[in-house]
């Protein structure tokens, strides 16, 4: 009986977590959809601080041809 | 040869930008109609901009900060994607890119995987005119490719 308890509970939780993982998803989505309705200049100015971002991670050899925008 | 050229239109990288959120990209590709028949167009736009003291860097040359590459339309689906590219601002600044629907076409020709991430986010994110696409896609042999992309990464035709 405790057993079946328990899988009722580990059933409920993971209705609940996958309730949870669904709206992570979606509200994801809807951020991306959002972040492509802004105007081409805040995109290019996203993109440039993407540039920084990855400066720190860039592999060996690799950092010369990759370099932030000046703008 | 540039200033005379009006059809000068950002290649996919910059224009995948325009229509989705930013993905990291690190130079600007500019797609041109050589005006001239030659075997060497490249030679005076460079030169050009040398003059002008902007310097090169292997391919590309260094514009305000910016790598740029000047590529030649090399077919026919690209000569007609910058034809019929589109006038976009960026700022107060009037520019072309790629038509959503030709881009998605020359991206599906070159298929590179950064071109497939690409694709997988315009079909996410962007709205598609679906009846000019299959028209593109058909017209340039590349709608059967078109279908087994969907098929992949969306699981439908």
């Amino acid at each position: 009986m405790d057993f079946m308890i328990n899988m009722l509970d580990l059933r409920k939780s993971t209705l609940v977590q996958n309730k949870v993982l669904e709206n992570i998803i979606r509200e994801k989505g809807q951020r991306r959809k959002d972040l492509s309705k802004l105007s081409f200049k805040e995109k290019i100015h996203i993109l440039v601080q993407l540039q920084k971002m990855a400066r720190g991670v860039t592999k060996q050899g690799k950092a010369k041809d990759r370099g932030v925008w000046l703008i | 040869m540039l200033r005379s050229n009006k059809k000068l239109t950002e290649c996919p990288g910059i224009a995948a930008l325009y229509y989705i959120e930013s993905l990291l990209t690190y130079d600007l590709d500019i797609f041109f109609i050589p005006i001239e028949d030659s075997i060497d167009v490249l030679t005076p736009i460079y030169r050009y901009l040398k003059e002008k003291g902007f310097k090169a860097k292997k391919e590309h040359v260094l514009i305000e900060g910016v790598p740029v590459q000047f590529i030649p339309v090399y077919n026919d689906l690209v000569k007609e994607a910058v034809q019929y590219s589109v006038e976009v601002k960026y700022g107060r600044i009037k520019t072309r890119v790629l038509g959503l629907e030709y881009l998605i076409a020359v991206m599906l020709q070159t298929y590179r995987s950064k071109d497939r991430e690409r694709l997988v986010k315009i079909f996410e994110e962007a709205k598609i005119d679906l009846r000019l696409l299959k028209k593109i896609l058909k017209k340039y042999g590349l709608y059967d490719k078109y279908v087994r992309f969907k098929e992949k990464y969306f699981g439908a035709k």
